[in-house]
């Protein structure tokens, strides 16, 4: 049976990509808060909406063979029934607003999270929301009027890299799940997947190209220096927190040896012929580089990094990293 | 996500939805289903709440298997509504016994819709659509909770999505119902219904046989005159005519001829249309005698009874004009004359010797027939709806000379007899006599009450001859109908009730109800239609007219229906202040200054001062203006006023 399934949901899967590059050649990037109008939303009936048609064939059928009116108001009553769950399930998405598209970087093997905001402006309630991503499927929700909601969807990621977000469905069955309606949402955002660093060991060597500067050896963080005003990208355990926590403003411890402990992150300081190793060892330094508060560039094959502090600045590293070529095989 | 309360709610709404739609069946079917219905529901229940293991799935298979068995046990076929809607109902039972998963809710609902569907073609009454409306209601609610992704919503929003829906899909209906081509069916037999319908005629008459008549005040059809309406005395509905005695029952002619009659139009004709309520049997109720009719497909036999191909199995109209004034067969045939004079050799000898004896008294028939009624009406005849049983083998000889007391049959049957004896072709005509009219739509109501039987008999040179011997028992009988005939304590129920004044007001207007509910609703069908649409101005309409006629409306009640949806769940209108400086932020874009999302109006003022700042008065105020009236203490009109002004003349 799963056997089965599989190959019935092989053709519905090519067809739904195909029906999702049409649109996407229609509707084009979305920008960012993006209202769903009714002319991208698509309908069509469920397995459960095709049976309720049979229902109503064979009751149809029988009110003509008994000639009977009754029947006939009950067939009709159910098919106008039907008729308005089509539209009301189409309602339920149109109008909507969704904004805030974005995606967390993660390390291969960690999931992406996909993060947006649906929005519900009108006055009317919608209900059972479905966000879905490359089928993976966000948690179903309700949106009353005027509420707001963030969704969360999943991607598993497996290698390094860009990972391009193929398209956002946002599909809905209510009020019977005779019908489902859908849209796809194109935001202009990718997915950043960091290499996986590699184990604990192996601290970077010393520098051994130095750079504008001596080497200062009386580094230390306990050399306290001072007190400036807090700046965005200050590392959070320099902050005089007491300082902070007596009402005063937020001010920045400042240590002598601070800003001369530089560090170059190297490509060319490893020896493993492995690009994938090597990216994860330089993935490792990076992330430990950071956690401990130090500056530090990074310089690969065809990028340089200079040094620098923050979460800002790792991000940029480690992208450099995900982004650096040969993703397939490393050739050696 | 799905967990025990959810999985009780959408129990508990389709243990709802089952006993809506399967109450109204029990009735009609072996108590057996109904108290299956009843332990399944239970049980299935009592399981959800303590948490019982499903039944094992051979003892369901047994069971379903088991009740599979009973139904053809207990109605011999699983074919037609009867046994199938029964059948439909033990195997939602058993289905109940093992829903667990979404789809077997689903499928359960969509049984429910079924049987709701089973009850109408059973029994059309107008109480049925309040019925309906209801169940459809309850089945729908149930359906949205066992489909529902999720927690299920609370039963008040339920109910109120619901009924919204069923409110929006009313218009459609009636659009549907209105013009969709009706097909007149059927297209495959159908297997007859019992008991569901009742008829105070039957092919066969055995006065004495049962000592009480039952007086049903069900319907049996509404006349509506074209002409003038024939006296009470002539309102004689002819159905069923019996030949075969074989001493105490009655029957028709075993063999009918092939030929039909064709009645020769004398004195003034009657048209009339007839709305007959189902009875299952083919006989069409006509005044004596009919000569044309339309609206049904029928012949008139060779004792001019209007007989339908078909069982009249569903609310039937029909027209016909009658000439109670023809002469009918001034000639008969040789067989016809020797099946109107059968009598059984050796059976009730009193009877047929008291005709021998008054033969011989009398030469003329005429004097010989007057000399019968004269007899009845004189002697100490009763009539009486609790006549004594007759028992023995001679039961004519046992009323005429014994008991003396009886209702139309005994008085006809005897008449009959008595007119065979004496060598008078004669035969006994059953049907209905009278009838009500009701002052409210001038209709003329026939109930199963009015069921009556008379004779007929042949003489030369006047054909058949039509003479109800009941008359001369009881001739308020025939001049005012049943009510007045009986005692109080003969008559039933029913029949009391429509004594009073009051009631009988009611009973009238209910009874126009109900007529006009079986004319346009039930009776609705290819005909109405193509009338409708020659209302509608259509000059030469078929079917291709209703078509287009019901693609046209059906689009414009869902674009009405579409915006409608669209117009309520639009963005909630914002206040005047928020309206003015939402003007406010479109004229600067429109300059090309937009305000960032992120950005407070007191930013944004800022920002727009720095790049306009030949506006900068105006745009200062406007915003102060906006986060007073938008975020201070209080409302203030002339602020508002001002802000107003502002903007009037605020060009960037």
């Amino acid at each position: 049976m799963p056997i089965l399934r599989r190959k019935l949901d092989r053709p519905a899967l090519w067809i739904q990509g195909l029906a999702r590059s049409w649109a996407r050649k229609r509707q084009g990037v979305d920008p960012d808060p993006v209202i769903l109008h009714r002319r991208r939303t698509y309908i069509l009936p469920t397995g459960l909406g095709v049976g309720f048609g049979l229902v109503l064939f064979a009751m149809m059928l029988a009110s003509m063979n008994y000639n009977s009116s009754m029947g006939f108001g009950l067939t009709f009553l159910l098919a106008g029934l039907g008729l308005v769950a089509m539209h009301w399930c189409h309602q339920n998405l149109a109008g909507l607003r969704v904004r805030g598209f974005k995606v967390k970087p993660a390390f291969a093997g960690q999931p992406l999270r996909l993060e947006l905001f649906a929005e519900n402006i009108s006055s009317g309630a919608r209900y059972e929301l479905a966000f879905a991503c490359d089928n993976h499927v966000a948690e179903i929700f309700d949106l009353g009027a005027g509420e707001s909601a963030a969704v969360r969807i999943e991607l598993p990621t497996r290698q390094r890299g860009r990972r391009p977000i193929p398209g956002i469905r946002l599909s809905t069955r209510f009020p019977f799940s005779l019908f489902t309606c859908w849209t796809w949402l194109h935001p202009e955002i990718d997915g950043i997947v960091y290499p996986a660093p590699a184990d604990r060991g192996d601290p970077p060597p010393p520098d051994s190209t130095d750079v504008g500067g001596a080497q200062d050896d009386s580094r230390g963080d306990d050399d306290f220096a001072g007190l400036r005003a807090f700046r965005p990208g200050d590392s959070p355990r320099h902050i005089a927190w007491k300082t902070a926590a007596r009402g005063g403003e937020l001010l920045t411890k400042q240590f002598s040896g601070t800003d001369v402990t530089t560090h170059w992150l190297e490509w060319s300081s490893l020896g493993n012929p492995d690009t994938e190793a090597r990216l994860a060892r330089l993935c490792r330094w990076v992330i430990d580089a950071h956690a401990q508060g130090h500056a530090f560039g990074l310089r690969v094959p065809g990028s340089e990094l200079p040094p620098a502090i923050g979460r800002r600045h790792r991000h940029l590293c480690l992208t450099a990293l995900a982004d650096f070529p040969g993703n397939v095989r490393p050739d050696g | 996500m799905d967990n025990a309360g959810a999985q009780l709610t959408r129990l508990g709404w389709s243990a709802a939805a089952i006993v809506v739609s399967v109450a109204p069946h029990l009735p009609r079917m072996p108590v057996w289903v109904s108290l299956l219905t009843i332990a399944c529901v239970a049980w299935r229940l009592a399981a959800a709440l303590r948490g019982w293991p499903s039944a094992w799935r051979w003892l369901r298979m047994l069971m379903a298997g088991m009740v599979f068995v009973g139904i053809y046990m207990t109605y011999g076929t699983i074919n037609g509504i009867e046994a199938g809607s029964a059948l439909l109902v033990v195997m939602m039972n058993m289905k109940m016994l093992e829903t667990a998963r979404r789809r077997d809710f689903q499928v359960l609902m969509f049984i429910c819709y079924f049987l709701v569907m089973a009850q109408m073609l059973f029994e059309p009454a107008m109480w049925t659509l309040a019925y309906m409306v209801l169940s459809v209601f309850v089945t729908t609610v149930a359906l949205l909770q066992v489909v529902r992704e999720g927690q299920p919503l609370p039963p008040r929003e339920a109910g109120r999505l619901v009924s919204r829906m069923l409110i929006y899909a009313t218009p459609l209906m009636l659009a549907l119902f209105l013009l969709f081509p009706r097909i007149p069916g059927p297209f495959w037999a159908m297997p007859a219904r019992s008991g569901s319908a009742s008829s105070g005629l039957d092919d066969q008459m055995s006065p004495g046989s049962i000592n009480a008549l039952s007086l049903s005040d069900d319907v049996a059809f509404r006349v509506t005159f074209d002409s003038e309406a024939p006296p009470p005395r002539l309102r004689y509905w002819r159905g069923p005519v019996f030949h075969q005695f074989d001493g105490a029952s009655w029957r028709e002619a075993s063999r009918m001829p092939m030929w039909r009659s064709q009645v020769t139009p004398r004195g003034m004709p009657v048209r009339y249309r007839i709305t007959m309520e189902p009875h299952d049997r083919p006989w069409l109720l006509a005044l004596d005698y009919p000569d044309n009719w339309s609206g049904v497909r029928g012949y008139l036999t060779f004792d001019y009874k209007l007989v339908a191909r078909r069982p009249v199995e569903q609310l039937t109209s029909y027209e016909v004009v009658s000439y109670p004034d023809a002469i009918v067969d001034p000639d008969i045939s040789e067989w016809v004359r020797s099946w109107s004079l059968q009598l059984p050799e050796g059976r009730n000898p009193r009877t047929v010797d008291l005709a021998q004896r008054l033969r011989n008294q009398y030469t003329s028939d005429r004097a010989l027939v007057s000399a019968v009624l004269d007899r009845f009406n004189q002697e100490e005849f009763v009539y009486t709806l609790r006549p004594p049983s007759l028992i023995g083998g001679h039961p004519v000889d046992e009323f005429m000379f014994d008991t003396r007391r009886g209702f139309c049959e005994h008085y006809a049957s005897s008449f009959t007899v008595l007119m065979r004896a004496a060598g008078i072709p004669a035969r006994v005509v059953t049907g209905y006599q009278g009838g009500q009219f009701n002052p409210i739509n001038g209709q003329l109501t026939v109930r199963q009450s009015d069921a009556h039987a008379w004779a007929e008999i042949w003489l030369p040179g006047e054909g058949w001859v039509r003479h109800d011997p009941t008359a001369a028992v009881a001739p308020e009988r025939i001049e005012r109908g049943l009510l007045d005939a009986v005692p109080t304590a003969d008559a039933a129920p029913g029949l009391i009730f429509r004594r009073m004044p009051i009631l009988q007001n009611l009973s009238e207007s209910w009874d126009a109800i109900d007529s006009a509910w079986n004319e346009w609703v039930l009776g609705y069908g290819p005909d109405q239609q193509i009338a409708l649409l020659r209302n509608l101005g259509v000059g030469n309409p078929d079917w291709r007219w209703l078509v287009a006629a019901m693609a046209a409306t059906l689009a414009a009640l869902l674009t009405g229906l579409a915006g409608w949806l669209a117009w309520r769940y639009q963005p909630p209108r914002l206040d005047e202040v928020q309206r003015l400086y939402k003007s406010f932020l479109d004229r600067l874009h429109r300059s090309g200054l937009r305000r960032e999302p992120w950005e407070g109006p007191v930013d944004f003022c800022h920002r727009a001062v720095r790049l306009r700042p030949a506006h900068e008065g105006a745009i200062r105020r406007i915003t102060t203006s906006y986060v007073h009236l938008r975020y201070g203490p209080a409302h203030c009109e002339a602020e508002l006023d001002r802000m107003r002004k502002l903007l009037r003349s605020f060009r960037p």
